[in-house]
């Protein structure tokens, strides 16, 4: 009777899994429930500098050094980066591999360069002796940015290793799935750049 | 929606940004007074995201569970940011 009772309730559950994978994308739901943890990380960090902000009556001259017309070349890059990512996964969609491949490989490699942009970022910064240990604001502005380069980074290695998955084998929905979650992690990864810009480079700069 | 982005939008939707972005940015280029620099800065961010969202992520057509899993952390974050501001803000740093 017990095992019945257990099969019964392994049956339910196999068929409620099965009615949910054809209910909702589970890569894509998987995907979200990832993002919505990492606004949380993102979301909580950004709450507390500002909070800290208004605590202090503002970042003071530490604020006024942060490099925002770097970063500002940075977001562009990151827009052009996300254009090539929609574009990719607009070329998927058509079925054309050769652009697949070339707006992927566009994409990561503006990921890259923009990790060398923020290189020189950081290296500008120490050398004018603002490190990680500087003050509050320092702590809070290498704790964020150098998070986000990390997010960045592995978006672009997912974007690099996808061209591997490029093959006429491939094409069709599987593709075109694998690339969607892949772009929707780039996209998230560009809106944290966006507040990060508004929070950390933008607004300490304000007079 | 999903299947009718073509480039030319994603070429559009870039320009969007970038027009969005030359807003936030002029807030300090221009050293605009406090107030209004940090409305056109945020209101500017806020565009930004929406942009991404609506065009890049396709939100406009998912159903409500994505929408909830979008808007609960957003909320939860602001809710608990609020919650500590007693603390922080009475108590210094």
């Amino acid at each position: 009777m017990t095992e019945s009772v257990a099969e019964v309730g392994v049956a339910h559950a196999a068929h409620e899994a099965a009615e949910l994978s054809t209910s909702y994308e589970i890569g894509k739901l998987g995907m979200w429930i990832f993002l919505a943890g990492e606004t949380m990380l993102f979301g909580g960090l950004m709450g507390v500098f500002t909070l800290l902000a208004f605590s202090r009556g503002g970042w003071g001259s530490d604020g006024t050094h942060v490099n925002w017309r770097l970063a500002g070349v940075n977001t562009i890059i990151l827009f052009t980066s996300s254009m090539t990512a929609a574009l990719a996964q607009g070329a998927a969609r058509a079925g054309d591999l050769v652009r697949v491949k070339r707006f992927l490989s566009a994409s990561g490699l503006l990921g890259m360069l923009f990790l060398v942009v923020k290189a020189f970022e950081y290296a500008g910064d120490v050398a004018e002796g603002f490190t990680p240990l500087a003050g509050l604001f320092w702590n809070f502005y290498y704790l964020m940015t150098g998070l986000h380069v990390l997010h960045l980074f592995a978006g672009v290695v997912v974007f690099f290793g996808m061209l591997l998955w490029v093959k006429p084998q491939n094409a069709g929905s599987w593709l075109e799935r694998k690339l969607r979650y892949a772009c929707l992690y780039w996209y998230f990864v560009e809106v944290v750049w966006v507040f990060l810009y508004a929070f950390v480079y933008l607004s300490p700069s304000v007079q | 929606m999903e299947n009718t982005f073509s480039a030319s939008d994603s070429i559009r939707t870039w320009v969007l940004l970038v027009v969005l972005f030359l807003v936030g940015v002029s807030a300090v280029a221009f050293g605009l007074p406090r107030e209004l620099a940090f409305v056109l800065i945020f209101a500017a961010a806020i565009a930004e995201a929406y942009v991404i969202g609506r065009y890049y992520m396709r939100l406009r057509s998912e159903d409500v569970l994505i929408w909830s899993l979008v808007l609960l952390p957003v909320v939860t974050v602001i809710v608990l940011a609020f919650v500590l501001v007693p603390d922080i803000v009475r108590r210094g740093h």
